[in-house]
């Protein structure tokens, strides 16, 4: 399998707390890699350096050929990236700020129009796709940024707690939508999630972290396995321990 | 392509309903103001030309009399009040009159002791306000009065109307200014009072535009960090200096507009409140051209041209003053970034903005602790901020 996201060692120290200390995986075409781990433990400080907004103290990550340290332009052509409770902008429509993320994205306006034409399918908003953004809900701005972090088909989308603040019927409709680009379009993901439950649903292979460690990756099945665990939320409590004894 | 998206975003959220209403009232506001001083200045020029006079006469000699004579034949509206005492704030009010020239005993007996006599006013002040207090009668009251006693003495000496008035004004004074190689009958201060008006409202109008422009850059960063939508068009494939610049120009644009349309209300309430005065007393006294005619005919007024490129000067100078002001905030942010991990208050946010500023952060070779007290010290000493970003 082609490789999308290579990450080599990417290491972020502020002041005193080291966030992310020397993480390295990799994600194949088509997969979705899930990062877990509790709060704090440097899942987002791993995220935003890949997705460009933070510079790595050491350490580089190559995204489709492009290193986020020499060409960070480059990089922010082929992936997208969906912040934890990002928001938009209040004053446009939700049909407006599609066109104008697509914009970002592209020059050609038959490209914007098919972008958008996407979005709004996957988001599936309908007739509220003309009111302004201010009076939609937090799950309907959640699948209107979702759509929008997928509809021009990056090669990697970037989707920090994806359905974080969003009732079940709404996650689980991420979920598939998640599920379903990855198998039909190819698009590979990379999340994050501190809900282990939903990470095992979802992903092909996840990456256990803790206190900016990387601790382990591999598919649910093995980590199960491995540690003889009935679900990720065990292989996540006895991988933590197994950390602290040594 | 991806710029002109990015510009008509901002101007999108920059020009709104309030915006324009808020445009709409201050407009208003100085065509009424300058309306209204307009009003007050030609009252005040058409009581100065035909003044009311309160005249009381205690002195009541032929003299006096005939006086007072002479001020009705000058088209005064002269009424007559007789008073005694010094208590003069009671006798306004029981006369309920405003002000008050009072020929004092002994008056004719002093001119003819070849002396100067003395005359009294009373005004009342009824308001702080500059223009309530201008059209009191009094001041041309004196004059006329002082006009009649030189005439009166003159008559006496046996010199005519004719030597007086050359006695008086022994020089006739005509005014030329020259600009250029064109020249107009007027006096070089009418012009410069005219000129100085329109050299005060430019830097006015530019101060004021660069505080509210600047304002409105600050809150479009900070409302996108504050909406959470920053991150989102940071890693967008767009360049960090096209969101900035796209930012900048569409502040300085909006600006531009309210430059516009503030110009308009300010050019109506100087007409209002100045050139009419002016040009008034100008075209008055000297008889002959106004300033407006004076400036057309010495080429010194705004063609659309000349328009045209004040505008251009305006737009460069709010682009200038925001890429500085920008400059400074970039370095007022580095300087909080050094403080807040010089306190150990890291957060992944800062890292975001900071690497949004454009500045590539490398160690200081100053050291963090050296970094701020030189900053502190900047800022407490020259009150400004020293732009110190090294790339």
């Amino acid at each position: 399998m082609q490789k999308v996201l290579e990450v080599k060692g990417l290491t972020k120290q502020y002041t005193k707390v080291l966030a992310a200390d020397n993480v390295s995986f990799d994600i194949g075409e088509g997969e979705i890699f899930a990062l877990i781990g509790p709060n704090g433990a440097g899942k987002t400080t791993t995220i935003r350096m890949i997705s460009t907004l933070l510079k790595a103290t050491s350490g580089d990550a190559v995204i489709d050929g492009h290193s986020i340290n020499k060409e960070p332009e480059k990089v922010r052509e082929c992936i997208t990236y969906l912040p934890d409770e990002a928001g938009a902008y209040k004053n446009m429509t939700g049909a407006n700020y599609l066109k104008f993320m697509a914009g970002l994205f592209y020059t050609d306006p038959n490209k914007i129009i098919e972008c958008v034409n996407r979005a709004k399918e996957i988001c599936g908003l309908g007739e509220r796709l003309n009111d302004k953004i201010g009076s939609y809900s937090r799950g309907m701005i959640r699948k209107l940024l979702l759509s929008r972090a997928v509809m021009t088909k990056p090669k990697l989308a970037i989707l920090d707690e994806p359905t974080s603040g969003l009732d079940v019927i709404n996650a689980i409709e991420i979920r598939k939508m998640i599920k379903k680009l990855a198998a039909e379009e190819g698009m590979s993901f990379l999340l994050s999630s501190h809900n282990m439950l939903e990470i095992e649903f979802v992903s092909d292979r996840v990456g256990i972290i803790a206190k900016g460690h990387l601790m382990v990756t591999g598919t649910g099945e093995e980590l199960k396995q491995r540690y003889n665990a009935v679900n990720l939320e065990e292989v996540f409590e006895r991988v933590v321990i197994e950390n602290e004894i040594h | 392509m991806k710029f002109i998206n990015l510009f008509q975003k901002e101007l999108k959220e920059l020009i709104n309903a309030q915006m324009i209403a808020s445009l709409v009232l201050v407009v208003g506001i100085l065509m009424i103001v300058g309306n209204i001083m307009q009003n007050a200045i030609s009252d005040t020029i058409e009581e100065s030309t035909n003044p009311k006079i309160n005249i009381s006469d205690r002195d009541d000699t032929d003299f006096t009399k005939s006086l007072i004579e002479t001020l009705k034949n000058t088209g005064a509206e002269v009424t007559e009040f007789d008073t005694d005492g010094d208590d003069y704030a009671d006798i306004l009010k029981k006369n309920d009159i405003k002000n008050l020239v009072i020929i004092p005993e002994g008056f004719t007996e002093t001119i003819e002791k070849s002396e100067c006599p003395e005359v009294l006013t009373v005004s009342r002040m009824t308001s702080a306000a500059t223009m309530s207090n201008l059209s009191t009668g009094n001041s041309g009251a004196v004059a006329l009065i002082q006009k009649s006693i030189t005439s009166t003495i003159a008559q006496n000496s046996g010199i005519t109307p004719e030597e007086l008035e050359l006695i008086e004004n022994p020089v006739v004074l005509q005014d030329n200014t020259v600009v250029d190689d064109k020249s107009s009958a007027i006096s070089i201060d009418n012009i410069m009072n005219k000129v100085m008006m329109q050299n005060m409202l430019l830097p006015i109008i530019v101060f004021l535009l660069i505080m509210m422009t600047s304002q409105s850059l600050i809150s479009s960063i900070s409302n996108e960090k504050i909406d959470k939508t920053l991150e989102t068009l940071l890693s967008s494939p767009v360049s960090r200096t096209s969101i900035i610049t796209a930012k900048m120009l569409a502040a300085a644009v909006v600006a531009l507009i309210n430059a516009t349309v503030y110009m308009i209300g300010f050019s109506k309430f100087v007409q209002g409140a100045s050139t009419e005065a002016v040009s008034e007393i100008a075209s008055g006294v000297m008889g002959n051209v106004s300033v407006d005619e004076a400036i057309e005919q010495l080429g010194l007024s705004l063609s659309v041209g000349d328009y045209v490129l004040v505008g251009l000067q305006l737009f460069l100078t709010i682009m200038i003053c925001l890429s500085r002001f920008n400059h400074a905030r970039c370095v007022g942010k580095r300087y909080k970034i050094f403080t807040d991990r010089y306190h150990a208050h890291n957060d992944a946010c800062n890292g975001s903005l900071h690497d949004f500023n454009g500045i590539r952060h490398k160690h200081s070779p100053y050291g963090i602790k050296n970094y701020c007290v030189r900053y502190t010290v900047y800022t407490h000493i020259f009150g400004y901020i020293k732009p110190h970003v090294r790339k």
